[in-house]
């Protein structure tokens, strides 16, 4: 934001990233905490009547096993990012920080019905510097797509060597008031 | 006395609500799912219900904006909202909610289903 400190912003940026995993790590929680009371209901006594059938075990088995894998997805990039924190001089894989902040976005978009298609890059992107500040400068470059791109519209992000350093640009739809956002990085 | 309650819970996330409506169903309770605002236009356009329970967060049109649109419609229907934002439940811009009318996430069911009954009880 203008006028922003550099601390503030990513203050304000791990703020949004841990309020929006914190709310999808809720929901998580919540499916779990219906599936496992289904669960219960079906195996009352007085359920015993209508028997149990393989399929419903197996929907409440599916519906587990997914959220686990959300769940488990969710800390996954909270850790890396963490880690990123921690590590800023070292070699990273720009493709891959790049997938990693498009899902960190994901709840920003999901909210204006908004696709991201990001995808690895078929060879690594390797660049020196701040993973960290290379996805908050993604994410600050998202938000404003997000912001400005009509609803139900795809923004494409891609990630290419430049120099020591790498390319970014977030292409939206043609006509659109923000039609493409570009940054090098670092 | 009659105790049926038909609902029409309005949540994105499909895993939870089609558990939840599963679990009422056990209850005795009527209840039906809609994953968005326009499905859930269409639901109480066909069908009648004795209350709403809304997700805060919606893709899309927000849970407030339909809150406000089903309030507008349907001034009787009582709308028993739901959040997993906790203390700041309400986008900006929002009128307040009446007090009383939002549960967070993880909701019990006991307790969703005690309040949704107060509720319809009151129309």
């Amino acid at each position: 934001m203008p006028g922003e400190s550099a601390e503030n912003a990513e203050l304000s940026f791990l703020g949004e990233i841990t309020t929006s995993a914190a709310h999808d790590l809720n929901n998580v929680v919540s499916v779990i905490e219906q599936t496992a009371g289904l669960l219960e209901d079906l195996l009352l006594p007085e359920a015993e009547g209508a028997a149990v059938s393989k399929e419903q075990l197996e929907n409440i088995v599916e519906k587990l096993n997914r959220q686990t894998r959300r769940g488990a997805a969710i800390i996954k990039r909270l850790k890396n990012l963490a880690h990123d924190a921690g590590e800023p001089g070292r070699e990273f894989d720009a493709a891959a920080a790049l997938v990693t902040a498009a899902a960190l976005s994901q709840r920003l978009a999901e909210r204006r019905k908004i696709v991201l298609d990001a995808r690895l890059s078929e060879a690594p992107v390797a660049v020196r510097g701040s993973a960290f500040r290379f996805q908050q400068a993604l994410y600050a470059a998202l938000r404003r797509m997000i912001s400005g791109a009509p609803e139900g519209s795809t923004l494409t992000l891609r990630v290419e060597k430049s120099g020591d350093g790498a390319a970014v640009s977030v292409t939206g739809t043609p006509g659109a008031p923000l039609e493409k956002d570009e940054f090098r990085f670092p | 006395m009659d105790n049926s309650l038909r609902m029409l819970v309005i949540d994105d996330e499909e895993d939870l609500v089609t558990a939840l409506v599963e679990r009422l169903g056990y209850r005795g309770i009527e209840a039906e799912y809609a994953l968005d605002g326009r499905t859930a236009r269409e639901k109480l356009e066909t069908n009648s219900y004795d209350i709403v329970i809304l997700d805060l967060k919606l893709p899309g049109e927000s849970g407030a904006e339909l809150r406000d649109s089903i309030a507008r419609k349907y001034p009787e229907l009582p709308i028993l909202m739901i959040t997993g934002h906790g203390a700041h439940p309400e986008s900006p811009g929002s009128p307040p909610l009446p007090g009383g009318t939002v549960l967070e996430k993880p909701v019990n069911l006991d307790v969703l289903i005690e309040k949704a009954r107060e509720m319809a009880k009151k129309r």
